[in-house]
């Protein structure tokens, strides 16, 4: 804290009114905000909320052709609602810090971090070089930086997820500003990673910095925030203090927001709520599942072993891969075993590195291991020659993250779906029923067939991609981390469309993700993997609930909760 | 000579009279510059600088090869036996006098006494004799001067400055021939150096030597200060005015210009004719124009193969083209036509204006009669299937852009009558190429040389035949026996007058088989600065000379 | 790294060979005789024993497959043979030229780096209407042959102002305009390629930190996005050093400057083969160290590209 900001019961932001609009359309209908030194205020809501652009409207940065105006807006105690250019910039860096999302782009990555945080001294206080370079290192120090001096010299590239996103923080930091503004600080990281962030986050504010937090995850608020502002369409419909908002929130959005979180939330049980259907819908009970029982409660007894008569549909048996890189060989997989039946979903968790894209790519044979096998539904799949393998592809489906990216932008949707279906010999003329009802199968209109990706949503596009996915009537379908670009109520929404069509199909779903809470809820059992090798696998409640390897329980740990 | 530059442009004047009067009048103010007062005073020293459109040599020795810009440079520090004054007139120079014997076969060369090359080896009757070899080597590779001393058997060294040439022939041509760069004398042992190093820097009698040569930028020329061998008709003698000059070669004819209105030049050469006509009336730049001896710029029929080996078909293309308008337009005034085979500096030139009158109307009848009766659908004549296609191919090293516009005009005018002429854009040797393997039917080539000679070269039936290169002169491929009579004869002739007559009534002859258009004098000028007094064109190959030159304050 | 190097030193190799082998069989296609252009070029009056003489010494008679391989011998021991025309050696020839192109060509690099640049930074970003002046200058620029601006450059600075010279005079006012000429259109290519790279950085969130820690817009100009727009740019100067030398020979022939364009096109005239290989193969050359040099910079620069395969 700087000596002359007097201590006391004046916050540090105070905001009244606020209205930001884009060429007569507005995006923040007057919203009004109060912060005070040492206090964390989260602005919670999806992507269209306006969440972001309120964060930047506060440093007078919402964007080029935005009008914003405030009854009042004040920082310090200072009056900015009419300030210009020149006063904003004396304001930003001194008394407000911005810290953005991914500091693998927030910060140039041609320049070295200590640069970067070097600005805000050179811009405001001028110290001589000395000076400048001394206070930086001591940012980093602050931030947890490991060897200072060395990163102090890295680009952003050059450093891992989470001291990048320290140095990014320590940038904002330079000045000790009153108040910091924090846009989805921890969303690109893994989970420990994302932890360690957050307590810095937490020290930051114990140290009596204000922060303003901007997310969309529900837990990762409510780690850090004090009160929280419930964002929708442009407006705060609800506001409070963390434990009752989220206890007892008073908004039917609220509630479905919290409803679809998966973090604790059983397995079958709906996170969405259809237009219309009551709250919660449960899914038929657990005795469809291939014969085994499962249930809402917790599970007693070790992981079953063996289905009975069901043999694996697909089996991963000692596979082992290795990449080429520069210094060296990296061991992408190193020897995974896995089995997926019918009907049953694994889960595969684990941070960023630790092979799981690999494991899926070996499933799909996509690529081919090194040493071991893959066997699908008894056949020898991963040493076949392509031209065997095509006949049998369509029995496996894969969707992914970023499903734009997966289509032929020049493509309708219709083109894609009928492709897909036709699994590379031509159809007759059934195509437009076949589509239609592949739309309707994942909750889709039937005009949607005739427009492009690029004009449809994010959730629109995944479940597109999911349709792309069962055109082929596959038996197995792998979903690398189709859920994690989608905001929490898409999300839910996918997740449990996903579920019904696994029972409706008897698919064998090998899932995987980095969110913990997402593979929990998703899961009959679950695989832990970490730098290529499997270090716990077994039934998903008992994993999470008494994981037997120290690596496991450091990521249930780490794993934020609404409920703590 | 054929002319290998870059540009060769022939302007005309109004008539010989006139243009001897002007480079008379040029010379002469030249002369009598040390009488017309204080501001025509020579000043002794500075630097010439002149910029040549002309492509840079590849030697400097004009025995290697003999090309015209090897003769503008030589020309400064190199000296034949003989020069040639502006009526015509040999003229003495390295040789102070000379006899021939009654049956033409023996000439007795006297050398002028006291010269010495700038190496100082003395100019004597060995010299002389060493430089014929080398000419006649064919390790040497000389083109022009071989073909000028073809008749010469050898040299004899009588006494120290008497030299003794035997013929295999008479050659009433032989002193036209010496007067030329292509056969001036150089230093023995310069010569003994080799071909590398006398390319370089060839070593000679001249007012001026070869210091360094830069390549594709320039070569320095300082001022050799013994000497003592101006030609007849100089202004004066003993060392020239000029302390040095710096000749620059500079391919762009717009920079070139610019240069010579900035002050960055003194003299250019191969001047555009809308840049001449530009700067005429102004007093700060001086045109010399001195049309290159030798065959005037011509349009060649080929009259070996169809169509043109019958003379209707070669007389009603001429009377078909127009190129009086073309000419005036595009040279701006600069050139006027001409029709005669030889330049108009040549004295024993004949000239038929009634010959090359247009008549489209006879133009189309002898077609007629000569069988080109159908037509195609754009108006070519058609005889027996074929097309009356003329295959014109133009060589962008040796034709101005206006010389191109106007071959244009001859394509347009003569399409009117039904020819289709076909205009082939080429590089030098692509050129060289078609014409060597019969790929023509019309075309231009230039040939310089001293004296009437020159249309042994280019109309008797023995030049059909091809060098073992491939190279031939008669383009026009006339075979005519009485023309080859009348050439062989005038060049064997020594009385002037039966000369004469010989040469016109070979002249006559050529003109009337219509074997060639001729269009106007090979087109070569000179722009100076004001500044620049005393140059004047050497009447010999009209290149100049800067000996008498001064540079006023 | 020394996989790196032995990659980089036969990919060299490969392309010199590719190109000596392209031009050997390309000049032969020109109709023009060698052994004519040995002894003295078109109209030589050389005897059929001269010409067979010389079709023996420089084995013009043996089978064009027998001579395409002694010219690859003589290109692997550093031979590069005698000029037709000129009687000396290529390589004394060249070296003698190289000089004055080069700089010529280094030169206009660097002129047209910083009108690129300063182009590029000015009209970019800002006003819609300062993004139209730029776009149209810059296509405008790209466009315009070398012989028709030198041409109004000349008519411009030398005959209607008077202030630099037509023709080069050795003095560096003789080079501005030839450099000048060389530079605009490659200039007008680099900024449009900047601008793309400068577009795209200044909608990067590194853009956004910088703003709020408080700088202005010049200053993010200058340290930040100035960078990213030059590394396109930095890639195409390796293409762009080859592009100059070929350029070089309409400059050079119009300001009356000694060079390797000259000396190609004279050679091309004269059907002189040694000079043309040897031009051709050190362009190749250039090119492909300059290719290097700009991979070395372009790594250098941005250190995202030291990283491929890692993340």
């Amino acid at each position: 804290m700087r000596p002359e900001d007097a201590p006391g019961d004046a916050p540090a932001l105070d905001v009244a009114g606020l209205h930001v609009s884009f060429g007569g359309r507005e995006v923040v209908h007057g919203l009004s905000l109060r912060l005070h030194r040492g206090e964390c205020v989260a602005l919670v809501g999806e992507s269209g909320s306006g969440k972001s652009v309120t964060a930047r409207a506060l440093l007078g940065m919402a964007g080029a052709g935005a009008s914003t105006n405030a009854a009042r807006l004040e920082l310090l105690g200072r009056d900015l609602t009419d300030a210009g250019e020149r006063t904003w910039r004396s304001v930003r860096g001194r008394d407000i810090g911005l810290v953005l999302q991914d500091a693998l782009v927030s910060l140039d990555p041609l320049r070295p971090v200590g640069r970067e945080i070097e600005d805000a001294l050179r811009i405001h206080e001028r110290l001589p070089r000395a000076a400048r370079r001394a206070r930086v290192l001591h940012l980093l120090e602050r931030v947890g930086m490991p060897d200072p001096v060395f990163a102090a010299t890295r680009r952003s590239g050059e450093l891992s997820g989470g001291l990048r996103q320290r140095a990014l923080i320590a940038s904002a930091l330079a000045l000790d500003p009153p108040l910091l503004v924090a846009d989805e600080p921890t969303t690109a990281l893994d989970v420990t990673v994302q932890a360690r962030v957050l307590d810095l986050l937490a020290e930051i504010r114990e140290a009596g910095t204000g922060i303003l937090l901007i997310s969309h995850d529900l837990a990762v608020v409510a780690r850090l925030a004090d009160r929280i502002l419930v964002m929708r369409g442009g407006r705060v419909i609800e506001e409070g203090p963390t434990e009752t908002v989220l206890r007892s929130p008073r908004e039917a959005y609220t509630r479905a927001l919290l409803a679809a979180v998966p973090t604790d939330r059983p397995r079958g049980s709906a996170l969405s709520v259809r237009a219309g259907a009551s709250d919660a819908a449960t899914l038929p009970p657990a005795t469809q599942y291939g014969g085994r029982t499962r249930t809402t409660s917790a599970v007693s007894g070790p992981a079953p072993t063996g289905h009975g008569s069901e043999r694996p549909l697909l089996q991963l048996h000692h596979v082992s891969k290795a990449f080429d890189v520069p210094g060296g060989r990296l061991t992408a997989v190193d020897d995974v075993t896995l089995e997926l039946h019918a009907g049953e979903t694994l889960g595969l968790v684990g941070e960023s590195g630790s092979g799981k894209t690999t494991v899926a790519r070996l499933a799909l044979a996509l690529s081919t291991p090194d040493s071991g096998d893959v066997v699908l539904d008894g056949i020898d799949w991963s040493r076949r020659p392509e031209r065997e393998r095509r006949p049998m592809r369509p029995r496996l489906g894969a969707i992914y993250q970023d499903a734009l990216s997966s289509f032929d932008p020049r493509w309708s949707v219709g083109r894609i779906l009928a492709d897909a279906a036709a699994r590379g010999r031509r159809l007759s003329g059934r195509a437009d029923s076949l589509v239609d009802d592949l739309l309707e199968q994942v909750g889709l209109e039937p005009a949607l067939a005739e427009r492009r990706p690029l004009t449809l949503s994010g959730g629109q596009r995944q479940r597109v991609a999911i349709a792309r996915a069962l055109a082929a009537e596959p038996e197995v379908l792998v979903c690398d981390e189709p859920v994690s670009a989608l905001d929490v109520t898409i999300q839910a929404q996918i997740l449990d469309l996903l579920d019904r069509l696994q029972r409706d199909r008897r698919l064998a779903m090998l899932f995987i993700s980095h969110d913990l809470g997402v593979v929990r809820h998703m899961s009959d059992r679950v695989a832990v993997m970490r730098a290529g090798r499997i270090v716990e696998l077994g039934d998903a409640e008992s994993v999470f609930r008494a994981p037997s390897h120290p690596y496991t329980a450091q990521l249930v740990a780490d794993a934020p909760r609404i409920v703590a | 000579m054929p002319a290998a530059s870059v540009t060769s442009s022939s302007f005309g004047r109004r008539s010989l009279v006139l243009a001897v009067a002007l480079v008379a009048t040029l010379a002469l103010a030249g002369c009598q510059a040390p009488e017309s007062g204080a501001s025509d005073e020579p000043v002794q020293g500075g630097t010439l600088v002149y910029a040549s459109g002309d492509a840079e040599p590849v030697c400097l020795d004009p025995h290697v090869g003999g090309n015209y810009p090897q003769a503008l440079l030589a020309s400064q520090f190199l000296e034949s036996l003989v020069s040639r004054d502006e009526s015509g007139e040999i003229i003495p120079w390295l040789a102070e006098s000379w006899t021939a014997s009654d049956d033409g076969l023996v000439w007795d060369f006297t050398l002028r006494e006291g010269v010495v090359f700038t190496d100082g080896t003395p100019l004597d009757a060995e010299a002389v004799k060493v430089n014929v070899e080398h000419l006649q080597d064919p390790a040497t590779q000389s083109s022009t001067g071989y073909l000028a001393l073809g008749k010469v058997a050898e040299v004899e060294v009588v006494d120290e400055r008497q030299a003794r040439f035997v013929l295999s022939s008479p050659d009433s041509a032989l002193l036209e021939s010496l007067s030329q760069p292509w056969t001036a004398i150089q230093s023995p042992a310069g010569i003994a150096r080799g071909m590398e190093a006398n390319c370089e820097a060839p070593v000679g009698t001249g007012p001026f030597v070869v210091e360094d040569w830069v390549k594709q930028d320039h070569v320095s020329l300082v001022r050799n200060d013994d000497y003592s061998s101006p030609p007849a008709d100089a202004a004066h003698d003993g060392p020239a005015y000029l302390e040095a000059i710096e000749w620059r070669f500079v391919p762009d004819a717009a920079s070139r210009h610019a240069a010579l209105q900035g002050g960055q030049v003194d003299v250019i050469d191969n001047p555009q004719p809308d840049t001449v006509a530009a700067v005429e009336g102004d007093d700060a730049f001086t045109w010399i124009n001195a049309p290159r001896p030798g065959a005037a710029n011509r349009i060649e029929l080929n009259s070996g193969q169809a169509p043109f080996d019958d003379v209707r078909v070669r007389e009603a293309f001429i009377r078909a083209v127009e190129v009086d308008e073309g000419i005036e337009a595009l040279y701006f005034g600069t050139a006027s036509r001409s029709y005669s085979a030889l330049s108009s500096v040549e004295p024993l030139a004949y000239s038929d204006p009634s010959r090359f009158e247009t008549d489209l109307e006879a133009a189309n009848s002898l077609l007629d009669a000569a069988g080109w009766t159908e037509r195609d659908a754009d108006g070519t004549r058609l005889k027996g299937g074929q097309r009356l296609t003329l295959r014109f191919p133009v060589s962008t090293n040796q034709s101005i852009p206006a010389e191109q516009s106007l071959f244009e005009q001859v394509q347009a005018t003569a399409k009117a009558a039904g020819f289709d002429v076909v205009i082939e854009l080429l590089d030098l040797s692509s050129w060289y190429g078609a014409l060597f393997a019969n790929e023509y039917e019309i075309v231009s080539a230039p040939y310089t040389k001293v004296g009437p000679d020159v249309l042994r070269i280019l109309y008797h039936s023995d030049s059909i035949t091809p060098a073992p290169s491939g190279y031939f002169a008669n383009l026009s491929q006339l075979d005519d026996p009485e023309v080859d009579a009348l050439l062989t004869e005038a060049a064997a002739t020594s009385d002037a007058t039966a000369r004469a007559e010989l040469y016109e009534a070979a002249q006559q002859r050529i003109l009337g088989g219509f074997y060639l258009l001729p269009l106007y004098d090979q087109q070569n000028s000179f722009l100076l600065d004001s500044a620049v007094k005393g140059a004047r064109a050497l009447p010999t190959v009209s290149t100049p000379t800067f000996y008498d030159a001064w540079l006023a304050d | 790294m020394l996989r790196r190097a032995v990659a980089l030193v036969s990919g060299a190799a490969f392309v010199l060979w590719a190109v000596a082998t392209l031009t050997f069989f390309a000049i032969r296609l020109i109709p023009g005789d060698p052994a004519q252009a040995i002894l003295g070029g078109p109209g030589s009056q050389a005897s059929q024993e001269a010409l067979d003489q010389v079709r023996r010494e420089y084995g013009l008679d043996r089978p064009l497959i027998v001579q395409y391989l002694a010219m690859l011998g003589r290109l692997l021991t550093g031979d590069l043979g005698h000029s037709y025309a000129l009687k000396v050696p290529v390589a004394d020839l060249l070296s003698s030229q190289l000089g004055g192109t080069m700089l010529l060509a280094v030169m206009a690099l660097v002129v047209a780096w910083m009108l690129a640049l300063g182009l590029s930074l000015w009209s970019t970003g800002r006003s819609r209407f300062a993004s139209i002046i730029g776009d149209g200058i810059e296509l405008t620029a790209a466009a315009l042959p070398h012989f028709w601006l030198a041409g109004v450059l000349i008519a411009v600075f030398s005959s209607g102002l008077d202030w630099l010279p037509p023709v080069s005079t050795g003095t560096p006012a003789g080079f501005v305009l030839p450099v000048v000429t060389l530079a605009v259109p490659l200039a007008g290519f680099l900024a449009q390629v900047m601008r793309e790279s400068l577009l795209d950085a200044m909608q990067q969130p590194f853009v956004l930190s910088a703003r709020a820690r408080g700088e202005s817009t010049t200053g993010i100009r200058l340290r930040h996005t100035i960078r990213h727009a030059a590394l396109p740019a930095i890639s195409l100067s390796g293409w762009a050093l080859g592009w100059l030398l070929s350029g070089a020979v309409v400059v050079e022939t119009i300001f009356a400057m000694p060079g390797l364009g000259r000396t190609l096109l004279q050679a091309v005239t004269l059907r002189d083969i040694p000079v043309v290989t040897g031009v051709v193969l050190l362009v190749a050359l250039v090119y492909v160290f300059m290719t290097v040099l700009t991979d070395l910079a372009s790594r250098i620069a941005d250190p995202r590209l030291r990283q491929e395969g890692a993340r």
